[in-house]
């Protein structure tokens, strides 16, 4: 029968740092990130052609959005690293958590069972990156940090936190402690809207495969690379309208 | 709470680690990546709003130029005409002249030859009088020569006195 795990698996420790098959993915994924930006770099041209022109449409179209958000090209381009790399980030996590072998290769791990008896438990080696919850976590935290960053440096400290301490009177104060909430909530919503989808869509995935297969996960596997997809953009966008609410003046 | 973080597997470690490999990531895209890239599309605007500038500048001047061209076109066909009308009445005026100039050389060189001719002829009329003179001299020379001296004085006086009576008759 299907093991299915929310955590990610532990495959190895190295001095007492546990490396899990979802660290692994998503250092692979800074590896293909990383590799693909050198290329781009070194063949950087006037005139775009290949890679440059991938990169070039992805970058205006945010920018494009980004633009509309912030409402001067200027601005956009400010906070144009922050959104593009969550995004990239997250997109090609995705996609490459639905390559096959991801999830299917890995090996067996001899575990205590609750009876006394030997249980032996497949660990795959990979393991779709935002299918963990520190992955996902962790995006989340820092784009809320950053949120909060951006927008005191862009308003000033002091003005900035305002916005959630205020003594000026009893409405100011509550809404405040709210707002200051919400900011907790929205690192949780972040990263369990990822997580669970992403996790959600592994699981669809083990099913289908599971039950049938030959073919019928294909249409799966379709609407994975969309969800993939959404999903980072989701991320991506949701980070896009906090930053240009805190950096805006009241 | 606990047994929710073990249950999702949530471990500070591994939740810096992610952290670090964001951060890094973003430096590393920013640097390589969003850097140059803005930096090339910016270039490229304005490179392309240079070049729309200049295509239109271009048009412009052509225009310009051409109306120039046309303009000096106009002028120039004007001139020619005026130029050829001048030429025309000069040529004519010319024309004119010379036919008066050579018409008075005509009529001085003809003067000039009736004259020469009337010097000529004159000159002529000397020489053949003074040839004739010198033949008739001849010619009484030698019919004289055959009459004795005294006979000959004789008639040469008849002569004479015959004139002087018929010069004194005709007075």
């Amino acid at each position: 029968m299907l093991h299915i795990q929310i955590a990610a698996e532990k495959i190895t420790e190295v001095f007492g740092f546990p490396i899990t098959n979802a660290l692994l993915t998503s250092w692979v994924v800074f590896a293909v990130l990383t590799a693909l930006v050198f290329f781009l770099y070194r063949n950087i041209r006037m005139v775009p052609a290949g890679i440059q022109n991938v990169f070039e449409a992805a970058t205006e179209a945010f920018l494009g959005l980004m633009e509309g958000m912030f409402g001067s090209r200027e601005k956009a381009e400010r906070y144009f690293p922050l959104i593009a790399t969550i995004f990239f980030f997250v997109v090609i996590s995705n996609w490459l958590g639905i390559l096959p072998g991801v999830g299917s290769i890995g090996f067996f791990e001899e575990h205590a069972g609750e009876h006394g008896e030997t249980e032996r438990l497949f660990v795959p080696l990979f393991r779709s990156a935002a299918s963990d919850l520190n992955f996902t976590l962790a995006l989340g935290v820092i784009a809320v940090l950053f949120v909060n960053f951006l927008g005191a440096s862009e308003l000033g400290i002091g003005k900035h936190l305002a916005k959630y301490f205020s003594l000026k009177n009893p409405i100011d104060f509550f809404v405040g402690i709210l707002e200051f909430i919400s900011e907790f909530a929205k690192m949780v919503s972040f990263s369990f809207r990822l997580f669970g989808n992403v996790f959600a869509g592994e699981v669809l995935l083990a099913i289908t495969g599971f039950l049938a297969p030959y073919l019928v996960p294909v249409p799966f596997l379709g609407l994975e690379v969309f969800v993939g997809f959404i999903q980072a953009l989701v991320f991506a966008m949701l980070t896009m309208v906090f930053v240009s609410i805190a950096v805006s003046q009241h | 709470m606990s047994e929710l973080i073990h249950n999702f597997g949530i471990d500070w470690k591994l939740l810096a680690a992610q952290a670090v490999n964001f951060f890094v990531l973003l430096i590393i895209l920013k640097k390589f990546a969003y850097g140059p890239v803005l930096t090339i599309l910016r270039q490229r605007r304005e490179r392309i709003e240079q070049g729309i500038s200049d295509a239109e500048a271009a048009g412009e001047k052509l225009r310009e130029s051409e109306q120039e061209k046309e303009q000096i076109l106009k002028t120039a066909h004007v001139e020619a005409l005026s130029i050829v009308n001048t030429a025309e009445e000069t040529a004519k005026k010319h024309g004119e002249e010379i036919i008066v100039h050579a018409n008075k050389k005509v009529e001085t060189v003809v003067a000039d030859a009736k004259r020469l001719i009337e010097e000529e002829k004159s000159k002529m009329g000397d020489d053949v009088l003074r040839g004739g003179r010198e033949l008739v001299r001849l010619g009484i020379v030698k019919v004289l020569g055959k009459l004795p001296a005294a006979e000959r004085d004789e008639v040469l006086i008849e002569e004479a006195l015959k004139e002087l009576k018929t010069i004194n008759v005709r007075r």
